[in-house]
């Protein structure tokens, strides 16, 4: 009689912050990176309360148990992220907290500064990064008193249409700091350094294989950015089901985009572009109407769509409480919350 | 005496997902407990739901009696909070078409910690 050594459970690994710990049999990666004293949030210690979020590298992706990833997002699944309480892993990984995720800059130069509308820029510059339309970038720069700043902006180009340009839609205020450096002389040459890509509103293509029947992209200002990303990535991967885009603003002058959204329109049947202000003329098909509204009288089975929201976090929290009433899944919505900047 | 079958009779963590929307919409929905629940992070709320969830089916967890109190301590509940989460936990599960007996045992293993939870 042999012994069937492919059935004897090998202790596996785990790397954190470059130290190796060895699990015990049965140990979770919470629990080993807890016994080795490092300070891991976390709860129920059950899978229920997602505290204990951590993300694999990429190359352990493979080696995560379902179990460790119950309960999450389809982008939170593709960026590796896992539960550490339920993680018993077969194969060693290399694991850190989701915040660590990206904290290298990279430099590079502004190609193109376009205004969109009043207050609206479009930035473009090239750079190799490897993101998924609807995640952000941190801009790092310096303005004329030798003060650094950061400002996170949504991406709203896709790699697989736009190569290695990445375009941006700023929003400029009176005396905002963006707005000033960047109208600055000779800015155009002026380096600018990049942290990311972050965040997890973006498209996944199992949403063209689920029960998913409809996509909702609903955005408020500069929330449209990421919406332009995104719905562009999910036409190109071939979403055929009915998406519908809704792009609003307070008054109907700070509509933006209008020429390219209505191209993209003509060119896929399946979308469907709104444009929807509280106050303002009516032109180009703008509707003057609440977009809670709007979005409440859309003709869609909201159990069965799947939802983007960007902008305010006032107008995300809200649409998004609408909208899980209206019975649309909590995993079922992803959203941006543009959060104020803490200094001017 | 955690009674880990009641909450792998439900299905274990995969009943909780299935659970959680249908109970935070209740629980959102009633004007008695509503403001509780209705912050501004409702993944994080939701996340929460989960962790009672699952408490309440019986399943593991890492709380003890004092870690709920002091989780229910700043909301100074009453019978009638106590009351209405119970409701919607109960009618959720019957949506759910959870057999009546073990919808009992969840009913009995939320009123175990209901000292706790009400703070007396
Ligand atoms: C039936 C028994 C109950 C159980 C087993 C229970 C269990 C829990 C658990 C496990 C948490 C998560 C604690 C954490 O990890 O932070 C929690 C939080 C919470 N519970 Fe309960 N709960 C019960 C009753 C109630 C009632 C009656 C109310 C109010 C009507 C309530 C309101 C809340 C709120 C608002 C939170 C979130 C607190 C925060 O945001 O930090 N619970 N509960
Ligand atoms: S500690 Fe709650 S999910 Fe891991």
């Amino acid at each position: 009689m042999s012994i069937d050594h492919s059935n004897v459970i090998k202790p596996s690994q785990i790397t954190f912050n470059k130290n190796s710990i060895t699990l015990k049999p049965e140990e979770s990666v919470l629990e080993a990176l807890l016994r080795e004293g490092h300070a891991i949030p976390n709860s129920c210690r059950a899978g229920a309360c997602q505290c204990c979020l951590m993300q694999v590298t990429p190359e352990g992706k493979a080696h995560l148990p379902a179990s460790s990833q119950q309960g999450l997002t389809s982008p939170e699944k593709e960026l590796g992220y896992f539960l550490s309480c339920s993680c018993v892993p077969s194969n060693p990984i290399t694991v850190q907290l989701p915040s660590e995720a990206s904290d290298s800059a990279i430099t590079t130069q502004i190609t193109e500064v376009r205004p969109l509308n009043n207050t609206i820029l479009r930035v473009r510059f090239s750079a190799p990064l490897d993101y998924r339309p609807g995640q952000y970038l941190n801009l790092l720069f310096t303005d004329d008193a030798g003060v650094q700043h950061t400002r996170s902006y949504s991406i709203a180009s896709v790699p697989e249409l736009d190569q290695t340009t990445v375009e941006l839609h700023i929003k400029t205020y009176e005396n905002g700091v963006f707005g000033r450096w960047i109208k600055g002389s000779s800015v155009q040459d002026q380096n600018i350094e990049i942290q990311g890509p972050l965040g997890h509103c973006f498209y996944s293509d199992s949403l063209a294989h689920d029960n998913t029947n409809t996509l909702l992209l609903a955005g408020l200002g500069t929330g449209l950015a990421p919406l332009y990303g995104i719905v562009r990535d999910a036409l190109n991967q071939g979403f055929d089901k009915p998406i519908h885009l809704v792009a609003g603003a307070r008054n109907s002058n700070d509509i933006y985009l209008i020429e390219e959204l209505n191209k993209l329109e003509k060119q896929f049947p399946n979308l469907h572009v709104s444009l929807v202000a509280l106050e303002g003329e009516e032109y180009e098909g703008i509707k003057i109407e609440n977009i809670y509204d709007f979005c409440k009288n859309l003709d869609i089975d909201f159990s069965k769509t799947h939802a983007f929201l960007c902008g305010a976090q006032s107008f995300v929290g809200k649409l998004k409480k609408q909208l899980f009433l209206s019975g649309t899944p909590m995993k079922s919505i992803m959203s941006d919350p543009f959060l104020p900047a803490k200094n001017p | 005496m955690s009674d880990v079958s009641v909450f792998n009779k439900l299905g274990g963590a995969p009943a909780v997902d299935a659970a959680v929307d249908i109970f935070y919409r209740k629980v959102l929905s009633d004007d008695r407990i509503s403001h509780f629940f209705d912050s501004t992070d409702m993944e994080e709320q939701h996340n929460k739901q989960k962790a009672f969830l699952t408490m309440a089916f019986g399943g593991p967890n890492n709380y003890n009696g004092k870690d709920m109190r002091e989780a229910h301590k700043h909301m100074q509940l009453t019978d009638t909070h106590f009351g209405a989460v119970a409701e919607a936990l109960v009618s959720t599960l019957e949506e759910l078409n959870v057999p009546k007996e073990d919808i009992d045992s969840v009913v009995e293993i939320a009123l175990s910690v209901k000292d706790d939870v009400l703070n007396v």
